[in-house]
């Protein structure tokens, strides 16, 4: 694999920092909830990652189904076994951040600083000559006198839009090391970085934010491949995976289904057998009387059927 | 060696690390969850390196087959809890020897 450019390099180890941040404070955090928000946070860089690796719609599909959905599954999860934990509810709220914590903030602030270093003219200078990343630097044609060539080639409004973004974030930093409880900031901290880092690796391999188009004209073209692929080479498995989703319902649905109920409740009336047996005898279509179901002395008597007379076979019918 | 599968693999320790560590079977299902999702930057990685369609696909039955799995496994943990009252996996100690 050909070894990336200087922004794509920074912009992969920022994403990657917030994913595997994110899990470390998951799985030593102290209590549930923040485990499970935690989850939520590295659900969300990976859709980043997945943007990074140039399929925007496949990211986006995770933060929709995965953020969107089960981590609100297991926000109701949460809710349901709450107070049953091995940590009681009226233990204090966590007031010094663990070692984990503290590296997943630090490497963040470095990350974050190296990113609002490059708002200013000479760290920017240096870290693209260093890296080759812009083609302006390269080509000789940055001016430090211009604001449109600042921000790597951002030109206008959308500086300020990419400045106001890497302000909120070192805001969000601040707010967090000043405040005392780190366990509930720490998360904030987090999503703000992740927010703020999801817009610039979008904006830097879109076309939103005016860099370099690369990657738009791919993107209509890979849902249309999606989509190619799902329902002609993948459709039998995609059919199957319905199956196995509804499967997946029905299945939680019935375990988890309140204890003591019997599987058929009242939901649904049960069969009288008395009152069908007399449904059947009385339904007998040679009878010529008919009786209403449940009131056998209600007796209607119908008049004879006369036979039909034969119809003309189809030789001697003329058309 | 490939960055993004370096990423994938440490994702997965850590998956695997919290699926040990943990007394919470809640918290043991989110160590799963981290699992899954290592395995879906794997396939995303390759189709990325491939330019291979397939894994675009694949990467979209991972996500549907992650959320039958927590919808499933959420259920059986919400039924256990009713019969012993905890989600703590070392109470449930019946069928051990």
């Amino acid at each position: 694999m050909t070894s990336p450019s200087g922004l794509e390099a920074f912009a992969f180890l920022s994403v990657s920092a917030v994913i595997l941040g994110s899990a470390l404070l998951s799985v030593f955090a102290k209590r549930t909830f923040h485990s499970v928000m935690f989850l939520g946070l590295t659900l969300a860089g990976v859709g980043g990652l997945y943007v990074l690796l140039g399929s925007t719609l496949i990211g986006v599909l995770q933060i929709l189904v995965y953020v969107g959905g089960i981590l609100t599954l297991f926000v109701f999860a949460v809710m349901f076994v709450a107070g049953d934990e091995t940590e009681t509810d009226d233990e204090p709220v966590a007031t010094r951040a663990t070692m984990p914590q503290v590296v997943f903030l630090g490497v963040n602030v470095l990350l974050n600083g190296a990113a609002l270093g490059a708002l200013f003219v000479p760290v920017i200078g240096a870290f693209a000559v260093l890296t080759g990343a812009h083609p302006q630097f390269s080509a000789g044609t940055w001016s430090a006198s211009s604001p449109s060539t600042w921000f790597l080639g951002l030109g206008g409004w959308r500086w300020f839009v990419a400045g106001a973004m890497l302000t909120a974030l070192v805001v969000g930093y601040v707010v967090a090391l000043v405040k005392a409880r780190w366990s509930r900031k720490v998360a904030l901290a987090g999503a703000v970085n992740l927010a703020g880092l999801l817009l610039i690796v979008v904006g830097m391999t879109s076309a939103w934010l005016g860099a370099a188009p690369t990657d738009a004209p791919t993107t209509a073209s890979q849902t249309s491949t999606l989509v190619d692929l799902l329902f002609d080479t993948w459709s039998v498995p995609l059919e199957v995976l319905g199956l196995l989703l509804t499967a997946a319902m029905i299945g939680a649905l019935v375990i988890a289904r309140p204890l003591g109920q019997a599987p058929d409740a009242s939901n649904y009336t049960k069969p009288d057998h008395q009152l069908l047996a007399q449904t059947i005898a009385l339904s007998d279509p040679k009878a010529t009387t008919l009786h209403a179901v449940g009131e056998p002395e209600a007796v209607v008597t119908l008049p004879p059927v006369e036979p039909m007379p034969p119809t003309a076979s189809p030789a001697e019918v003329e058309l | 060696m490939s960055w993004v599968t370096m990423l994938s693999m440490l994702l997965f320790a850590i998956g695997v690390l919290g699926l040990l560590l943990q007394k919470s079977a809640l918290r043991i299902l989110v160590a799963v969850e981290f699992i899954i999702n290592a395995a879906g930057i794997n396939f995303l990685a390759f189709s990325h390196y491939h330019q291979n369609g397939d894994g675009l696909v694949f990467t979209v039955f991972n996500i549907a087959l992650a959320a039958a799995e927590a919808a499933v496994g959420l259920g059986i943990l919400i039924h256990s809890y009713r019969h012993v009252r905890t989600v703590d996996v070392t109470k449930s100690t019946d069928l051990r020897w």
